[in-house]
């Protein structure tokens, strides 16, 4: 349904105004097909609201928005039809069974009598959920509730998923599992899928495309790797020991450092983009320290996030 | 859109089935149920003969029935934090509001013969001597029109209640005390009327006349064209793009 060269979303100066709140101001964004799109940004930033425009449950204020070429406001029946979407709150019938659950919105989206039968059993078994689809809903944990809501927005094989914090509240090894059947889907069926998440590791780790909104507005979008280049300077890790103050002082005074932070027998450098590392391990050594091991990085996203977001202040 | 809506229908039907609202159905249907049994095993053959308590059963038993499970369904919904994935769904808006609507009146309305039934029967048991008795067919129609009427009218108040509310139990008591002043104020109006004699026989000699039909079937037109005009507006004011609020 999706030609390859068309992006799965496109928005040309989105807005929405709540009020005398503007939510969403002038977003521009396109998010190629088949890719895992992270959406960051802090609480109220608007990622929900842009979320609902793209499923067509609100009315732009201005601009435009383009959902697998549709515009979802005037054809929102033809896009709900062709996405999925677990939102802020799962959306489980809590007194319905798991099996019914998928059940209905298997038949509300006309999914014939054989194959919901078999794409219930499919998703259920995928999600490890098969052996409890009996049970009320209602009786589950958090992080099989996600799972099932995961498996309800894939029933009909979307070409486009949206994802509303999906792994939010749920423990380390619920959060893990939910995270390996994203990663699975993107992979596997080339479904394209727009998430939002606070979790900077999480975004790093799935997405290959992210976008940075804040107050409204986007800040930034590209690659985790792009955002990093972009935004966060390289560094220096360096284990060892006797790292005395006299040539710290020296490598403070270096153009090209930045920072010099030291903590458990870890020293950070935080350098300009085109520093050379040699030149400043070889000052370490000379003035008497003893380097076990040196790595070049660079800032996590989550820091890349604080500094776009402090930078807006 | 006849698919979609079997679809909306049966998932109520389901949620019902798993316990939703379960509590306010048997605390107010049981209350009704039991006038159903005490009060024919009393009367016996007058049962079938007095209109008053068959039209309570008859008009009220549906109107609480809808009044608790449409604003479940709606207000409901909302507050368990599903309507906002039911609205990302590709069921249109329409199959969604008349699914719920449709759903609670039918379950309202049904409720009516079921306890009807249960009545007279009981009523033939305890007189068992006497001949087998029946409702006047005429009498029984009426009721049960008038249930009908009665059931849209609280399910389409209930819908404009539940956009409002911001909890299920809220928008029923609101939709269920509002429409019980007026069935209430009727009740003492006509204990008062009664309590005089002579208004009273004045009455009972204007219900058994043609006349009655006649007002009878004026207020059955009237209720109609307020079902037909809430409805329309309820089918108006239910869109997606309303419903969503920030945040939702």
């Amino acid at each position: 349904m999706t030609s390859s060269a068309r992006p799965a979303i496109r928005l040309d100066a989105l807005t929405r105004d709540f009020g005398a709140t503007r939510a969403l101001d002038a977003l521009t964004l396109e998010v190629p097909a088949g890719v895992i799109f992270g959406f960051l940004g802090p609480n109220g930033a608007g990622k929900t609201t842009t979320i609902n425009l793209l499923l067509g449950l609100l009315e732009p204020t201005a601009g435009r928005a383009e959902v697998l070429g549709l515009d979802p406001w005037r054809d929102g029946n033809s896009v709900r039809a062709q996405t999925g979407a677990v939102l802020e709150h799962t959306g489980i019938y809590e007194a319905l069974t798991a099996e019914d659950n998928l059940e209905f919105y298997a038949r509300a989206w006309r999914l014939t009598p054989g194959e919901r039968r078999e794409r219930i059993r499919e998703l259920l078994d995928t999600m490890e959920l098969w052996e409890r689809r009996r049970d009320k809903a209602g009786t589950w944990s958090r992080g099989m509730q996600q799972r099932l809501a995961l498996a309800r927005a894939l029933l009909h094989r979307p070409a486009l998923v949206f994802l509303d914090e999906p792994t939010a509240g749920l423990d380390v090894m619920a959060a893990t599992a939910v995270r390996a059947d994203l990663a699975a889907l993107a992979g596997r069926d080339g479904t394209t899928i727009f998430l939002t998440t606070h979790n900077m590791a999480e975004a790093e780790r799935l997405c290959a495309l992210v976008g940075v909104i804040r107050s409204g507005r986007l800040v930034a979008v590209g690659s985790p790797d792009e955002l990093r280049a972009r935004t966060g300077a390289p560094r220096l890790e360096i284990v060892g020991r006797g790292f005395a103050e006299p040539v710290l002082a020296e490598l403070r005074a270096r153009p090209e450092v930045t920072a010099v932070e030291r903590s458990n027998g870890h020293l950070t450098l935080e350098l300009r983009s085109d520093a050379e590392p040699a030149p400043l391990v070889g000052l370490l050594v000379r003035g008497g320290a003893e380097v076990e091991e040196v790595r070049r990085g660079q800032a996590t996203l989550e820091e890349v996030f604080v500094a776009l977001m402090e930078e807006e202040r | 859109m006849i698919g979609d809506l079997a679809t909306m229908l049966w998932k109520e039907w389901r949620s019902l089935v798993g316990g939703r609202a379960r509590r306010e159905l048997v605390l107010s249907g049981g209350a009704l149920m039991i006038w159903a049994i005490v009060f024919p095993a009393q009367m016996g053959p007058s049962w079938a003969t007095d209109p008053i308590p068959m039209g309570i059963l008859g008009v009220v038993m549906p109107m609480i029935v809808a009044g608790i499970v449409v604003p479940d369904a709606i207000a409901g919904e909302r507050e368990r934090h599903t309507l906002a994935t039911l609205l990302a769904s590709r069921l249109p808006d329409r199959v969604i509001l008349y699914g719920k609507l449709g759903f609670g009146i039918a379950l309202g309305w049904l409720t009516a013969p079921f306890v009807l039934g249960i009545a007279i029967v009981i009523a033939n048991i305890v007189a068992a001597d006497a001949a087998p008795f029946f409702y006047d067919p005429v009498a029984l129609i009426a009721t049960l029109v008038l249930g009908l009427l009665v059931a849209v009218l609280t399910g389409a108040i209930a819908i404009f209640v539940s956009l409002r509310a911001s909890t299920a139990q809220e928008a029923q008591q609101m939709t269920l005390i509002g429409l019980m002043v007026p069935f209430m104020l009727a009740g003492f109006g006509a204990t008062a009327l009664f309590s005089s004699g002579e208004l009273a026989s004045g009455l009972i000699d204007f219900l058994g006349s043609p006349e009655a039909w006649l007002l009878l079937g004026a207020i059955l037109a009237t209720l109609l064209v307020i079902d037909v005009l809430l409805v329309l507006a309820a089918d108006r004011r239910f869109r997606r793009g309303r419903l969503i609020t920030r945040g939702v």
